[in-house]
């Protein structure tokens, strides 16, 4: 039975994209059957993974739209093994005016996830969209676990706050197994003393409640992306390959325990 | 910039310890959850057993019952255990009330039955009203009247 966990945070460029990208190849380099879930408009983990989302026949929203279409009927292989794909798809965009006018439009993609799929993937990875609406609480209410990318900025402790609120509505209200798995420090910059300052608060307050892992600031990270590829085909003794390899470790170990 | 200067506010310093505390309740949240869980699995996993072995009883009695038969004066309620067993099947609407009945049966006998023997006795009972029954009751299990009694108050009860 796959693990699924969404990848989260309403802020934007806080690395949920890179983060789920990295970590999904990650996993599957580790041998485990992966398939992420592009659920952010802005396609851009779609893009990287080389899917022309403007040409797909049918895509997430049709399946989210249809609850006739199967979710397997819109899985992509990509060129790695162990790692599949959903993608994303430009119609998404209007999915908060669309969908919040249906009952139970909260659940409409745990409702498609169905049992057989569910046993064909070890893992199950969704990419969020920068914010909390309907796409973002279809996700928290399909998955098993949260994984929360912040930067150790002041900024972001704002929505960290907000998010857990929603969290503890999605508990009460939908999925009561929603578990928060960690928040993952994410382009940590070791020169700065806010960084430094923030991580060791954040490991204090938050105790276990945060990954081991930091995901430092490295520049091919972003060349990396730049080139559509994940770190370990563009540079795989990069620090940032290093990094993610280490969180899909963690995050093997927490779900195996 | 001086080395003492202060880089996160007490302002944001609640706010770390805030969340910090919301995430704890979390864990603990989980914790809770999967003792739960781990709980009614120990539960499944007991009943299962208990099942099991009641069958392997019920199995290694049968054999030597049918030989020892004439031998027996006291008739053994637990020699004639099939129709609370297959009741449970046949009589889903007793699923409805059957945690209240194990309940009180276990209240109102435990000084003289184990707890399997009353939950077993209470099936009986509920669906053999015959009054020979109560009488292998008296005989072979409690030497007390006021249980029997006591047991068919409950019977009118539930029943």
């Amino acid at each position: 039975m796959a693990e699924i966990i969404s990848i989260v945070n309403q802020k934007g460029g806080v690395g949920k994209t890179t983060t789920s990208h990295n970590l999904s190849y990650a996993l599957a380099e580790e041998g485990k059957q992966t398939l992420l879930i592009d659920l952010d408009p802005q396609m851009n983990l779609s893009t990287t993974l080389g899917i022309d989302c403007y040409a797909q026949k049918n895509s997430i929203y049709n399946v989210l739209k249809d609850k006739e279409l199967p979710l397997g009927s819109v899985i992509r292989e990509t060129d790695h093994d162990n790692l599949s794909i959903i993608p994303s798809a430009f119609e998404l965009s209007g999915a908060e005016i669309e969908f919040t006018k249906r009952i139970s439009s909260a659940s409409l993609l745990s409702r498609s996830i169905s049992n057989s799929m569910s046993d064909d993937y070890d893992f199950i990875l969704i990419d969020c969209p920068p914010s909390l609406g309907i796409l973002t609480i279809n996700a928290l209410s399909a998955s098993d676990y949260l994984i929360i990318p912040m930067q150790p900025e002041v900024y972001a402790l704002y929505g960290i706050d907000m998010l857990l609120s929603t969290i503890e509505e999605i508990q009460e209200e939908i999925n009561s197994n929603l578990k928060i798995m960690g928040v993952l420090i994410t382009m940590h910059d070791g020169r700065l003393s806010l960084h430094k300052e923030m991580t060791e608060k954040i490991h204090g307050y938050f105790k276990n409640n945060v990954f081991d892992t930091l995901i430092k600031t490295n520049t091919t990270l972003k060349e990396a992306q730049s080139n559509n590829q994940s770190i370990f085909e563009y540079d795989g003794r990069a620090r940032g390959a290093k990094n993610y390899q280490s969180l899909a470790r963690e995050v093997i170990e927490h779900v195996e325990g | 910039m001086s080395k003492d200067k202060k880089r996160v506010s007490s302002d944001s310093e609640d706010l770390l310890k805030n969340i910090g505390d919301r995430l704890q309740k979390q864990r603990a949240k989980d914790r809770e959850d999967d003792e739960q869980a781990g709980k009614e699995e120990e539960v499944k996993e007991k009943e299962a057993a208990e099942e099991k072995a009641k069958e392997t009883e019920k199995e290694a009695k049968e054999a030597p019952a049918d030989e020892t038969a004439d031998d027996e004066d006291i008739p053994s309620w637990d020699d004639n255990r099939e129709p609370y067993l297959t009741s449970y099947t046949i009589n889903p609407e007793m699923e409805d009330i059957y945690d209240d009945i194990r309940r009180t049966f276990r209240m109102e006998l435990n000084l003289t039955l184990s707890k399997q023997q009353a939950i077993a006795l209470g099936w009986k009972l509920l669906n053999n009203l015959d009054p020979k029954f109560f009488e292998e009751v008296r005989a072979t299990c409690s030497p007390e009247d006021n249980l029997i009694e006591a047991l068919k108050d409950i019977i009118d009860e539930f029943y």
